[in-house]
């Protein structure tokens, strides 16, 4: 089925773009593009650059509509649908995941699509009497098109997922990307920073910030920050559309974003993309400068944290329904299913995830190993770590597993609150008792958190006696919450009561 | 699948559990074509969780669901090929037209895109929306909304119609049009599952039943067979010529077979507990006893009737 004769595109272009509305929506952005070119006409010197800037304008203001009105359309498009009792009829279709997907990232925003197309040709036509490339304008309608399609899945994610429509969820989602590209921009890892179309789009146009110019790399090698945009759109948008067409046509408390292998995958996807894009040259570099002290133990070190958000939110995605959750329990103990069932508990994957991670680290350490000395990245030391970072992560998943048992409205992110306030409260603790004694405060975020133990380096393992303790203890934590949840799924679910008519 | 070939839609031990509480247990149900079957039972029986099962909205905890012997849940987009659904509350795309939302639909079932344009106009005629055929959905009624909820239901030819309250909202008009269009169906050999607890909604029409309670089928099948293995309990009329109030009450007093006797006047209501052959038998011994009987006859019994008898467990 073509996107054109997609039911759901049709109905979106029938209902949004009747003549009227289509008529006015086209003099709009042609006004607009007048007015743009008017204030462009009073700022330049010549015709070369009145061009150049009404073209730079153009394409900002395109970016900026698409983005925004693609993050507001299909962030509503499930949850709104859901909410007028619209979409179960849907899912009685004969259509399928794919196509309620295509229909709907082409179909919901296709007012913006239309008022962006109306100023495209004005746009390119600007651009190539400014005597800009036509292969750089080609890039930016390219990266344009990659970063709509980006969002769109993005935002119909989140709207799955979302119990009730909200417009400014999947907007915050959107501005995201932006955000956590530009942190990344100065670091080892400049290819994150890819995720925002921004640096693809400045070094398409030669915009020169006042910060050094920084290269990405891609296993080592220089990368177009084009190609690595397009990269991190194509694959991460991948992953969000495999977690749609899994969770599309569920009722959403059925939802379970991935399976245990895929969730294994996407740790290992994560995983090859940060060392891919560690910049070994950068490292040493930042490592031997007078005002940095990032190394590979640091980045080691940041692995490990990477991995601990990751392994966590991989945790949460393969969190089933309860009831599944209570089936596989009765069926593990009737010996007919495994305890490693896709419906089981989760803490065994996070393990294997942990696994993987800790394999890729062990890869990419003896990768490197002719530009950086295998001892430098503390690999041992790593490892104790990981295996506090493990039995934290595991903790904290299994806690929000329980609140899926207990709690009926909003688990997750009442479980998630939970967990915010028991770390804020493990760290008022300890540096309240650091104001006491130090040894005390260190004892007592040895116990409660695992930041004790990502200063083994300094301290040595002799010394790191809370961080050992600390992980026995929240050891034990993990057995007392599954064993609460194996008690809770003991329990046998009760008749309905009856009703009068 | 080895199922008979006329059987449309199977449930086989279907289970469906919410949280804490068991919504359906085990619903064992065979519809075969052409019958419509009314699921009767008071709020929370189970009714909706059934049907929602049974389009493929809601996936069973444990069970297994047929419709034209296809798996609903293993092949969910072949099975919807069969199933045309409605519930009860639902809303429109009110942006659209009532010929551009049905034309919609069509596609979306994958009807070939040339037959589309004579079923949309069939369809609309059906309904009686023929009026409003250009008309953009946001001008409509509540009553025509849910006649077009129904039209959408049936634009792909749906061998099965599974309808969740559907006269929720409808005028009486509208309620005797929708029975008129089921039964038309019906006539064509489409199937229907549909849900109610207004029974008066399904008075007449319906061919069979299946009461649930507490999530579990009390009782299931023809209604002819519901109200013939009850035969312990049919309701008989009896009225007379004349002042012989005393000697019927007598005669029938005297029959152990009778009870619940109410003689006002020249009429009686009592429930008998033998079968046909003893009710003509008690005929003759009335008419030999002298009594002049103008009329004798056993009260048609309502689906609210066997309703209330089922769930008070009378006849289990």
């Amino acid at each position: 089925m073509t996107v054109w004769q997609n039911p759901e595109f049709v109905r979106h272009v029938r209902a949004d773009l009747r003549l009227a509305r289509a008529v006015t929506v086209a003099v709009i952005a042609l006004v607009i593009c007048g007015l743009v070119g008017l204030s462009c006409w009073g700022a330049a010197d010549d015709v070369i650059e009145f061009f150049q800037l009404l073209h730079y304008w153009l394409v900002g203001i395109q970016f900026t509509v698409l983005g925004f009105w693609c993050a507001s359309a299909c962030g509503q498009a499930i949850s709104r649908e859901r909410e007028l009792k619209t979409f179960d009829f849907l899912r009685t279709t004969r259509l399928t995941a794919w196509d309620l997907i295509a229909g709907k990232i082409f179909g919901a925003p296709v007012t913006a699509y239309f008022a962006v197309g109306c100023t495209i040709p004005i746009s390119v036509l600007a651009g190539l009497l400014g005597a800009i490339s036509p292969v750089k304008i080609l890039g930016v309608y390219v990266l344009l098109a990659a970063f709509t399609l980006f969002v769109g899945v993005l935002a119909l994610w989140v709207s799955m997922l979302l119990e009730k429509s909200n417009t400014g969820v999947p907007i915050l989602v959107m501005l995201m990307p932006v955000g956590v590209g530009y942190a990344f921009s100065s670091s080892p890892f400049s290819g994150f920073s890819a995720i925002s179309m921004l640096p693809a789009l400045f070094a398409l146009y030669d915009v020169r910030s006042s910060s050094p110019q920084i290269t990405p790399t891609l296993f080592g090698l220089p990368a177009s920050y084009l190609l690595l945009t397009l990269l991190l759109y194509v694959t991460f948008g991948a992953w969000f559309a495999l977690m749609l067409v899994r969770g599309l046509k569920k009722e959403r408390q059925e939802i379970r974003l991935l399976s245990h292998w895929q969730a294994i995958g996407f740790v290992a996807f994560l995983n090859v993309l940060y060392y891919a894009f560690l910049d070994p040259k950068r490292l040493l570099a930042l490592g031997s400068g007078a005002f940095n002290s990032f190394g590979p133990r640091e980045a080691a070190q940041m692995a490990i944290l990477f991995n601990a958000g990751v392994l966590f939110l991989v945790g949460l995605a393969m969190i089933g329904s309860r009831e599944k959750l209570r089936v596989w329990w009765r069926r593990w103990k009737a010996r007919q299913e495994s305890y490693l069932s896709g419906d089981g508990l989760v803490w065994p994957w996070i393990a294997v995830g942990a696994a993987v991670a800790y394999g890729l680290l062990a890869a990419e350490v003896f990768g490197e190993q002719a530009a950086i000395p295998v001892h430098d990245w503390r690999l041992g030391v790593a490892g104790v770590v990981f295996l506090e970072i493990l039995v934290f992560v595991v903790r904290d998943v299994l806690f929000i597993q329980w609140c899926t048992l207990i709690m009926k409205k909003r688990p997750v992110f009442i479980g998630f609150l939970f967990l915010s306030l028991y770390y804020v409260a493990a760290g008022i603790v300890a540096s309240v008792a650091g104001l006491a004694s130090r040894k005390a405060g260190s004892l007592i975020l040895g116990l409660l958190s695992p930041w004790q133990m990502m200063g083994l380096e300094n301290v040595g393992f002799a010394q790191a006696h809370p961080s050992y303790i600390g992980l026995a203890l929240q050891a034990g934590v993990v057995v007392v919450l599954v064993t609460a949840i194996t008690r809770r799924l003991r329990r046998s679910p009760a008749l309905v009561p009856a009703a009068s008519s | 699948m080895g199922f008979p070939s006329k059987t449309m839609i199977r449930l086989e031990k279907l289970r469906k559990e919410y949280d804490d509480l068991l919504a359906v247990d085990g619903l064992d149900v065979t519809i075969p074509e052409g019958e419509i079957y009314g699921l009767i039972g008071p709020n929370g029986a189970g009714k909706t969780t059934t049907i929602r099962m049974a389009c493929g909205l809601l996936e069973p905890t444990d069970g297994r669901v047929f419709v034209a012997d296809v798996d609903v849940h293993q092949q969910p987009e072949r099975a919807q090929e069969f199933i045309g659904y409605l519930s009860d509350f639902f809303s429109v795309y009110e942006d659209l037209k009532v010929w551009e939302y049905l034309d919609y639909f069509a596609r979306a079932y994958r009807m070939p895109s040339g037959d589309i344009p004579a079923r949309i106009d069939e369809v609309i005629q059906q309904v009686g929306l023929e009026v409003k055929r250009d008309v953009l959905i946001k001008g409509l009624s509540r009553g025509m909304k849910q006649r077009l909820g129904i039209a959408r239901a049936i634009i792909h030819r749906p061998r099965v119609l599974l309808l969740d309250e559907p006269a929720s909202g409808l005028d009486p008009k509208a309620r005797y049009d929708l029975r008129t269009l089921l039964q038309s169906l019906r006539d064509e050999g489409t199937t229907v599952l549909i849900s109610s607890h207004i029974l008066a909604e399904l008075e007449g029409f319906c061919t069979s039943i299946g009461l649930m309670e507490t999530g579990r089928m009390v009782r299931s099948g023809r209604i002819e067979e519901i109200s013939s293995t009850e035969g312990a309990h049919r309701v008989v009329r009896l009225s007379w010529l004349g002042d012989a109030g005393g000697r019927v009450e007598a005669l029938l007093g005297a029959n152990a077979q009778i009870t619940g006797l109410m003689v006002k006047g020249r009429e009686a209501v009592f429930r008998f507990a033998g079968t046909e052959d003893e009710l003509a038998a008690l005929l003759e011994e009335l008419v030999q006893g002298g009594i002049q009987v103008l009329a004798f006859g056993e009260v048609r019994q309502t689906v609210e009737d066997l309703y209330l008898k089922l769930a008070k467990n009378e006849v289990m």
